[in-house]
């Protein structure tokens, strides 16, 4: 045997010896590689099933490219870091005599390469997918609206183009804002695909532009209807197959769609497209954000951030918890190392020592603790499921195709988890070990390794004037004169307070974030309690009062609540903006033109000096009561129903994403303005309302009753909006509207009347019925949405929220099972180096309720330290999170999740209390004369 | 006038096969302010019967009375109070509170029975047994003899009934040995401390008023060697 295996067969005898320091020490590493194997299997896992549920939204496609000419198609054939390509070739719009939708008279066909079908998530519902060129299949929207085509039809297609020619010598231009079109008399201009199709009018006249091109289909089937298709269209979707052997000719274009082999290559072949051909090109952001590289930064940064975040995170408490075994165990090992090396064992010898002891430990954990992680995200994905199903739910628009998840392991993430396992616990043996290879053979087998020779003053001053003070000085004394064993637990209770604190901030700050980037721009009536909404434009009030009346009338109605938006027809004077807020504009307008001075100042000034549009808002007065006591309000204002009051949200959300300047780009940046307003309660507030029936806008002022935070407006209204909202009461929403009267309109320009009402459980079929029948016969006049169409929306921010909390409260619950276990540990390890001292305190003639006492105050005292440390590193490590956060994304409030904190707070003094109890249950039931014999390892 | 009494001691531990008798119906008293050694080779049960007298351990049968009171009929707590006011120990491995110094380490009985520090007392103790300049320091900072100098001061602070010295010079140099032995005569004589000391040192124990001999658990000879005045 030669000497290193003398030192490894000694320290294998230890680590028998001990085996509950050996099973804390494997269980800590095997936590640690199971965390890992979470974090990076785990990672891959969800993403890769998240990635398969939002191709049900438009294709599992990384990147199109569009408008591919001939001369160009080398170009795309040649990209090597592609997986798959699929051609697309559009053959125009035919006329569909078999359409029953008299606005949807054509079919837009389109030629699909075979491989096109699948990575645009074509899937047929009925019949089968096209085989050749002459096989066809249409839209399912077409049977829905009534069409009796069915497989086996064959039609005969002559395709076109479609255009409009202004025919109305008295209309200067027709302008369709949302198809970014206008036409002026005499004139001809392409309409877009989703171009709809009008009906014979005087202003224009749609014109098809025949391509000289024809075919003869027979219908194979019907799909579900594509993401490209547009319910406003003129033409339902119809697709063939593009033979291989087709030719792009000289005046046609095609389409392309690809898949890449590693998604990192999406950005720069993007790049290299658009520099080297003509061609557009769109990324399915979607799909490839959940591998980080969607074009989207933010959304991929996050994946990254939640990647980084959660392995620095297992780092620290696996560096902490292994340190800590090694540390607490640093008394006993210098007493056997010390034997070894007065019969010759070197410094290396003994840090191998330590060393070796850390590899078989690695050793036998790293596969358990990969198998544990592989459970671990089994068990975790089917807590995810009921999200994750949500998700798919509404990508796939009230359908569902469960999507089974299986585990996403490849070889690459297995020796990251290997790599950082290894790093991690050679890193946390590496300072005992050093310690160890320093201490010489004498101080070692006396146990004398500390080696100072301070003098200890006596703490008489801790005893008071009760004799119960003897315990404090005790307590005192064990916490503050036995270093090595205390700060372990000190250690412990700072890393977990300060990990859980930390994680939780920032599964919060994640969430903020992603609240931020998904709901820009938007504002949600909370419908918590009602279950439709009646929303009538303001030009139809006396249909409007007719159904709300026949609504209220119902005896399936539980309650209603009446909202009255006049956002169209009222703007707010530029001067009552705050400093704050033309402040953060100017900000997100600088992330576009940060050099153009001149610009800049024309911009500013604009928002200045104009009207700005403001979300306005009518509530019906005892709801306006409650918000303004919700709020900091002057009552005697809003109270008063005869007063024309409004109440002003503080917060605006402005974001590059929300404020675009035509013509720039800019990375994401965001900025929250707590207060958006220049004025005070009691203050007048002009408003400029529109007058559809004069040039000349008219000037109302309402008195500020107060303002509102997002807390007081949550029972109403989520807003994220880059504009001021408002709400106002009904005297002023009588002022608005006075004010908007012209001779030919009654109301406030473009107002929408939202009428909420909620039904009993089961009952209220007829009512809606009725209501469904009257919306079809008004022709959309009114409509009626349920509020799961309008939570919708909020579905689907429920859903990604959700799943970050879980995955957040997960990873916080497995990494305060490290940090427990660390200060188990510690607490089990400083009883066990104690027992002798107890027994000696009982000899003494200490009582139980001393000897608790004593350890009441122990605990108080370590748990009170490590807490302040954890207060202190945690508000450190949250800065710096906020600001890397906000340095990130621009200015925004990350909430610190206080009543967590307590939460931590409650259950380390708990946890530390219970560990105490069962760790030193031996005082007191067991022998002292045992006790004070055992000479404790 | 007698102080303590053992009426029948017997102490066994394990049973069945490894049933071992450390004491066997031990019997004996001590006057007050009386020197007893007890002498016996190792294993005779001498820690035993000092364990069992110093309120540590209990016998499995059999009574000890000090001033009158049956030690082991007192509850664990009653004992406890007890022990810290009647029972001084002086161990062969000191046995001192790692964490407390010289003056916190002898003060711990008086003030573990919720008594104000006598700073007089301390302060003439620590004197007494030469440890002044050492008095701030941790036992970890002190020599063998300091510590068992320390845990002498420890016993006799708190005026106990009687002083019970299991090996005190065991782990000691014979010069320390004999320093801590004359500390011990001179509290017995002065103070008129009554003292029991455990020892295989047959020229220690020569020093006592009397001897007992004891051997595999029994006593086999009681020795007079001098009478109290």
């Amino acid at each position: 045997m030669n000497n290193k295996k003398i030192i490894f067969h000694v320290t294998r005898q230890y680590m028998k010896r001990n085996k509950g320091r050996t099973a804390v020490t494997f269980t800590g590493i095997a936590l640690m590689v199971m965390l890992m194997t979470c974090v990076f299997v785990g990672k891959d896992t969800v993403l890769r099933y998240l990635e398969k549920v939002a191709s049900l939204h438009a294709g599992s496609w990384h990147m199109t490219v569009y408008d591919i000419h001939a001369e160009d198609l080398s170009v795309i054939k040649e990209i090597d870091e592609a997986d798959k390509i699929g051609f697309i070739c559009r053959q125009g719009f035919t006329d569909y005599p078999a359409s029953a939708n008299k606005d949807r008279p054509y079919l837009e066909v389109k030629a699909y390469a075979p491989v096109a079908f699948d990575l645009l998530g074509i899937h047929v519902t009925k019949g089968r997918l096209p085989e050749n060129e002459k096989e066809i299949i249409i839209s399912e929207t077409t049977l829905t609206d009534g069409s009796s085509v069915k497989i086996g039809d064959v039609m005969q297609a002559k395709f076109f183009d479609r255009s409009i020619t202004g025919i109305n010598p008295e209309l200067s231009e027709s302008v369709f804002p949302y198809f970014g079109v206008s036409v002026k008399y005499g004139e001809t201009v392409d309409v877009p695909l989703n171009f709809p199709y009008y009906p014979e009018n005087d202003d224009f006249r749609q014109n098809k532009e025949y391509r000289g091109t024809s075919g003869t289909y027979t219908v194979v089937g019907f799909m579900e209807p594509p993401a490209f298709e547009s319910e406003g269209s003129a033409g339902y979707p119809a697709i063939t197959i593009l033979p291989d052997n087709a030719v792009l000719t000289g005046g046609e274009t095609w389409n392309a769609v690809m898949t890449f082999r590693n998604t990192d290559a999406t950005i720069p072949v993007k790049g290299r497209i658009e520099a080297a051909t003509s061609c557009s090109t769109e990324t399915n952001d979607m799909v490839l954000s959940f591998s980080a590289n969607g074009s989207d930064s933010v959304i991929s940064g996050i994946t990254v951030f939640i990647e980084v975040f959660f392995v620095v995170l297992i780092i620290a408490a696996s560096l902490i918890l292994i340190y800590n075994v090694f540390q607490m165990s640093f008394r006993e090992r210098t007493k056997y190392l010390g034997m070894l090396s007065s019969v010759g064992a070197t410094g290396r010898q003994k840090r191998f020592s330590v060393y070796y002891e850390a590899a078989v430990l690695l050793a036998a954990a790293l596969p358990t603790g990969i198998l544990l992680g592989m459970g671990v995200i089994k068990v975790g994905l089917l807590l995810l499921k009921p999200h994750l199903n949500k998700l798919i739910e509404i990508f796939q628009a009230g359908r569902f195709d469960d999507i089974p998840v299986t585990l996403s392991v490849n070889v690459n993430n297995l020796l990251l988890v290997a790599a950082f396992s290894i790093f991690t616990v050679m890193l946390s043996a590496l300072i005992p070990a050093v310690k160890m290879g320093k201490i010489g053979p004498v101080e070692s087998i006396r146990g004398n390794v500390s080696g100072r020779h301070r003098r200890y003053r006596s703490q008489f001053r801790l005893l008071g004037k009760r004799g119960s003070g003897i315990c404090r000085l005790l307590a005192v004394n064990g916490t503050h004169r036995l270093p090595h064993l205390t700060r372990g637990i000190v250690r412990s209770i700072a890393v977990f307070g300060m990990l859980t604190a930390v994680t939780l901030y920032g599964a919060q700050s994640v969430i903020r974030v992603v609240n931020t980037k998904l709901r820009t721009n938007h504002y949600l009536f909370n419908l918590t309690g009602y279950d439709y909404v009646l929303i009538s434009d303001a030009y139809h009030d006396d249909l409007y009062q007719s159904t709300v009346e026949r609504i209220t009338k119902d005896s399936a109605v539980t309650q209603t609540k009446e909202i009255l938006d006049y956002s169209f027809g009222v703007d707010l004077s530029g001067s009552l903006l705050s400093d704050e807020y033309m402040q953060a504009y100017e900000e997100i307008i600088r992330a576009y033109v940060p050099s153009d001075e001149a610009y800049v100042k024309e911009l500013l000034d604009e928002k200045r000096d104009y009207s700005n549009w403001i979300l306005m808002f009518c509530m019906e007065d005892e709801d306006f009561k409650k918000l303004a006591a919700a709020g900091d309000a002057d009552t005697s204002i809003a109270n008063d129903p005869s007063r024309p009051a409004v109440l002003l949200y503080r917060k605006v959300e402005l974001s590059t994403d929300n404020i675009m300047i035509s013509g720039y780009e800019a990375d994401y940046h965001f900025h929250e303005v707590q207060n958006a307003f220049r004025c005070a309660v009691g203050d007048e507030l002009p408003l400029i309302v529109e007058n559809s029936g004069s040039e000349e806008n008219k000037s109302v002022s309402l008195t500020v009753a107060g303002f509102l935070d997002e807390a007081d407006l949550a029972p109403y209204f989520s807003v994220h909006s880059e504009k001021p909202f408002a709400v106002v009461n009904r005297s002023a929403a009588a002022l608005i509207e006075q004010a908007a009267e012209s001779d030919e309109e009654q109301t406030v320009n473009n107002g929408y009347k939202y009428f909420l009402f909620g039904l009993m459980d089961g009952e209220g079929a007829s009512l809606l019925k009725e209501l469904s029948r009257k919306e079809e016969q008004v022709n959309g006049v009114y409509h009626i949405v349920s509020y799961d169409a309008i939570n919708g929306e909020k579905g689907f921010y429920g859903a990604i929220v959700s799943i970050i909390r879980i995955l957040a409260y997960c990873f916080t619950a497995m990494i305060s099972i490290v940090c427990l276990l660390n200060l188990w540990h510690s607490v089990k390890g400083r009883a066990g180096e104690r027992r002798r001292e107890i027994a000696m305190l009982r000899s003494m003639g200490m009582t139980s309720r001393q000897l608790r006492r004593m350890l009441k105050i122990e605990n108080i005292l370590m748990t009170g330290t490590g807490l302040l440390i954890a207060a202190a590193l945690s508000s450190v490590f949250m800065l710096l999170l906020n600001r890397a956060i906000t340095g990130w994304i621009g200015r925004m409030t990350l909430p610190v999740p206080y009543g967590l904190i307590g939460g931590i707070v409650v259950a380390a003094c708990i946890v530390m209390a219970l560990m105490t109890l069962v760790c030193y249950r031996y005082s007191g039931k067991e022998s002292i004369v045992e006790d004070i014999r055992n000479e404790t390892v | 006038m007698e102080l303590l009494r053992c009426e029948h001691l017997t102490k066994i531990y394990g049973a069945g096969e490894n049933q071992v008798t450390a004491l066997s119906d031990v019997s004996f008293s001590v006057e007050k302010g009386e020197f007893v050694s007890v002498i016996g080779p190792s294993g005779s049960g001498k820690s035993t019967l000092l364990h069992i007298l110093g309120g540590v351990d209990k016998p499995t049968s059999g009574k000890v009375f000090i001033d009158g009171t049956d030690m082991h009929a007192l509850k664990e707590d009653q004992l406890a109070v007890f022990r810290r006011r009647q029972i001084g120990l002086v161990y062969q491995f000191y046995n001192l509170m790692p964490v407390l110094n010289v003056e916190e380490n002898i003060a711990l009985p008086h003030l573990l029975d919720g008594r104000e520090l006598d700073r007089e007392r301390l302060d003439s103790i620590i004197e007494h047994l030469g440890l002044t300049d050492r008095r701030y320091n941790l036992p970890s900072q002190l020599s063998g003899g300091q510590q068992q100098r320390v845990s002498i001061g420890r016993a006799l602070y708190s005026h106990p009934a009687v002083l019970l010295c299991d090996e005190p010079t065991g782990n000691l140099d014979r010069k320390t040995g004999e320093e801590i032995v004359g500390l011990l005569k001179e509290s017995n004589r002065s103070q008129k401390q009554t003292l029991i000391l455990i020892t295989h040192d047959e020229a220690l124990a020569m020093q006592a008023d009397r001897i007992l001999y004891l051997e595999d658990g029994k006593i086999v000879k009681n020795e007079v060697l001098r009478h109290q005045v």
